[in-house]
């Protein structure tokens, strides 16, 4: 499995973005070998529809687990037709305090109707 | 000859404008009036009767599953987001399609070919013998207002007195109702924020060289920037409306106050000269 | 940090004057955001210090090298806007048209033609007497408003993040620049006027706050000037459960005080004591952070 975070930095100390496609970086990570990289995000200046192009970026990662703040109507809906589990993210923190919240079990999925 | 009522932004009472000067001159000849303000348009408001109505597309991608190779190529191109390849598909938005055609050129298998996607309807209504109406109307939701107000000016010939009510402030949609027309009457407030939007407004105005005049709203004598401005820049102040709760009322109301008060026949019949002469009749 | 947005729907409804009354009373505790770029009249008011002016950049445009291009015309006829002319002598980009779409990039065999970043307006940041002061400005015929509404609120969090209030100016309307300064916000406060053609767009108003789980108050301005008005707006708030905080009349000084460029609220008047409702509103927010 691979688990995206949008992030503010390129490091697991940076925080996690509270914009889901803006962000200016999002991280990769691997939970069961913790292997990690990051990736910079070409659409995080650019004028709209970035939403779905994110995701596009995604799929094309192989990512299919996703930590993100709310997210844009666009892009929930390209999300769900990926099959990406979502997690919600709600306030503030860094990166890896975002993995071990998912390690914990204590971030919700998203589900279709929310 | 085109005559467009514009604002630097919403709430200065272009539309009292626009209805009065419409309604004035289609005394005395025939008038099409324009509302160019597809987000909001409300000149039917004031004009009410049966309206024939007719959808406005644009070309949007159709993506022929059987053929699709998922190769990606189109998501890659289009810069609006409005079409993403995933695993199993292709998905458009097409709310956020641009229709600027570059997907079905780079499909390296053809599996693309365009089809028409509404974004808004044109209504057409006769309230008057010589009052014409053409309202555009965007879809809810729709990104397409500048595509939406050049189609509304198709409906428009060069030969007719028309009145275009253009959209607030200095967007893209905004310039479109006013390229090419023949005088713009700028309709503002006299405060400071008026001022300042009448300045950003004029400055869009003059690049596209086209004459100006300003109607003062909600005047109360006491104003000495914006009357100031247009001296200044030697721009004509056709017709000064006073803050008044007895207009804001009937206005309110979707009243025609040239047509229903008496005393301002008078002041807008003489703008109205104003502005025929100021473009050009 | 106490975020609040002062919203209105439609234009004209006096948001901006009841934004700079409410920030002078925070003096010293306050940031102002004025996130209606379209129409940035904040600074009118509270007469900021510019400090630092960044450029902003909106969708690509196309660039046209004239020693590469060979005149073909073939990115003309294939540009849907309409934005490149050509002539026996050169092809020119008409920047305000371009869309930045890139078929003609795609097109063109010469590889004449790059997408580049293009300055479509600027952010600014300084100071006022009231406390720091972020706005931007789009250039005329520029979309993108919404990215640049993102980008003056997240300065404004960040210039000096230990004031506790943050009060932004909203953009009119319900599109991509509102919801972008909606989001997050603690508090929207919806300013209305009394006169029935605003009524359409504050249903809609509503509706998208609401969607945007934001906790709604509401402001009447000139609340007297049409009684009829001001009764349906009540019914219509409490129907919607949005407490009113105050309604304010038609007050000459309010007037007087705009036109000479400072808020109202510095000097007492009708309007004054009536914005005092809101102040204190604001004030017990903040205790409760
Ligand atoms: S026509 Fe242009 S904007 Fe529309 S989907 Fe295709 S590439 Fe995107
Ligand atoms: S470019 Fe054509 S083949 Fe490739 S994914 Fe798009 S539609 Fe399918
Ligand atoms: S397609 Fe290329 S070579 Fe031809 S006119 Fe356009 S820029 Fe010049
Ligand atoms: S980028 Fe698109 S809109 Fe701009 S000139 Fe090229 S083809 Fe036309």
């Amino acid at each position: 499995m691979k688990l995206a975070i949008p992030a503010s930095g390129p490091t697991l100390d940076d925080q996690v973005d509270n914009r889901f496609a803006r962000a200016p970086y999002i991280i990769l990570i691997n939970p069961e070998d913790g292997e990690t990289s990051s990736l910079a995000n070409p659409y995080a200046q650019e004028g709209g529809g970035v939403g779905p192009r994110v995701v596009q970026l995604l799929v094309q990662n192989q990512v299919t687990h996703l930590i993100a703040p709310r997210i844009g109507g666009h892009a929930e809906t390209a999300l769900l037709a990926t099959g990406i589990t979502v997690f919600m993210w709600e306030g503030s923190g860094s990166v890896s305090s975002a993995i071990e919240l998912y390690k914990a079990g204590k971030l919700a999925a998203m589900t279709q109707t929310s | 000859m085109h005559i467009v009522i514009a604002s630097g932004k919403g709430g200065t009472g272009k539309t009292t404008v626009a209805v009065n000067l419409a309604f004035i001159l289609s005394t005395e000849q025939r008038v099409v009036l324009a509302d160019c303000d597809v987000e909001e348009p409300n000149l039917h408001l004031f004009f009410q009767s049966q309206v024939a109505e007719k959808d406005v597309t644009l070309p949007v991608p159709d993506i022929e599953k059987s053929t699709c190779i998922l190769c990606g190529k189109c998501g890659e191109f289009c810069r609006y987001g409005a079409l993403i390849v995933l695993n199993d598909q292709v998905l458009q938005y097409p709310n956020l399609c641009h229709s600027c055609g570059g997907c079905s050129m780079v499909c390296p298998v053809g599996s693309i070919s365009e089809r028409p996607e509404i974004i808004g309807k044109i209504q057409v209504s006769d309230p008057d013998p010589s009052l014409h109406l053409v309202t555009g109307v965007l879809r809810e939701g729709s990104i397409h207002s500048p595509a939406m107000i050049r189609a509304v000016r198709k409906e428009l010939s060069s030969d007719d007195l028309v009145i275009l009510d253009a959209p607030p402030g200095t967007s893209c949609a905004a310039m479109e109702a006013l390229e090419g027309c023949d005088l713009c009457v700028l309709v503002t407030e006299p405060t400071p924020f008026g001022l300042h939007d009448l300045m950003l407004i004029y400055q869009v105005v003059r690049m596209f060289e086209i004459p100006v005049a300003v109607v003062i709203n909600r005047n109360d004598n006491q104003d000495t920037g914006v009357e100031s401005f247009c001296r200044e820049q030697s721009i004509p102040v056709i017709l000064k409306i006073p803050f008044d709760r007895d207009i804001a009322l009937k206005q309110g109301r979707g009243r025609i106050i040239s047509r229903d008060d008496p005393v301002w026949r008078e002041p807008f019949s003489r703008m109205a000269m104003e502005s025929l002469k100021l473009a050009g009749a | 940090m106490l975020q609040v947005a002062v919203v209105s729907g439609k234009g004209g409804t006096g948001k901006t004057v009841v934004t700079g009354a409410i920030a002078a009373r925070f003096s010293g505790s306050v940031v102002m955001a004025d996130c209606d770029v379209d129409a940035s009249n904040l600074a009118l008011l509270m007469m900021p210090d510019i400090i630092q002016t960044e450029p902003f950049y909106g969708l690509n445009r196309a660039v046209i090298d004239p020693k590469k291009c060979v005149l073909c015309g073939v990115c003309a006829d294939n540009c849907r806007f309409n934005a490149i002319s050509v002539s026996e002598k050169r092809v020119d980009v008409n920047q305000v048209h371009c869309e930045g779409c890139g078929v003609c990039e795609f097109i063109c065999l010469a590889k004449a033609v790059k997408l580049v970043p293009y300055i479509c307006g600027e952010v600014r940041s300084g100071n006022t007497r009231f406390g720091p002061f972020i706005d931007g400005k789009l250039n005329p015929g520029n979309g993108n408003s919404g990215l640049m509404v993102h980008t003056i609120r997240k300065k404004a969090r960040e210039i000096s993040p230990d004031i506790p209030l943050v009060l932004i100016d909203g953009p009119p309307g319900i599109g991509c620049p509102l919801i972008s300064t909606v989001t997050g916000c603690d508090i929207v406060l919806l300013v209305t006027e009394p006169s029935s053609s605003g009524r359409h767009d504050l249903e809609r108003l509503v509706t998208v706050c609401k969607s945007m789980r934001c906790r709604l108050v509401m402001v009447i301005n000139r609340a007297d000037l049409v009684p009829d008005g001001t009764h349906d707006l009540r019914v219509f708030a409490k129907e919607e459960s949005i407490p009113i905080l105050c309604e304010i009349p038609v007050d000459p000084m309010v007037v007087q005080a705009t036109r000479a460029g400072v808020p109202f609220s510095l000097s007492d008047s009708p309007a004054t004591r009536m914005i005092q409702n809101v102040v204190e509103f604001i004030q017990n927010e903040l205790k409760e952070e």
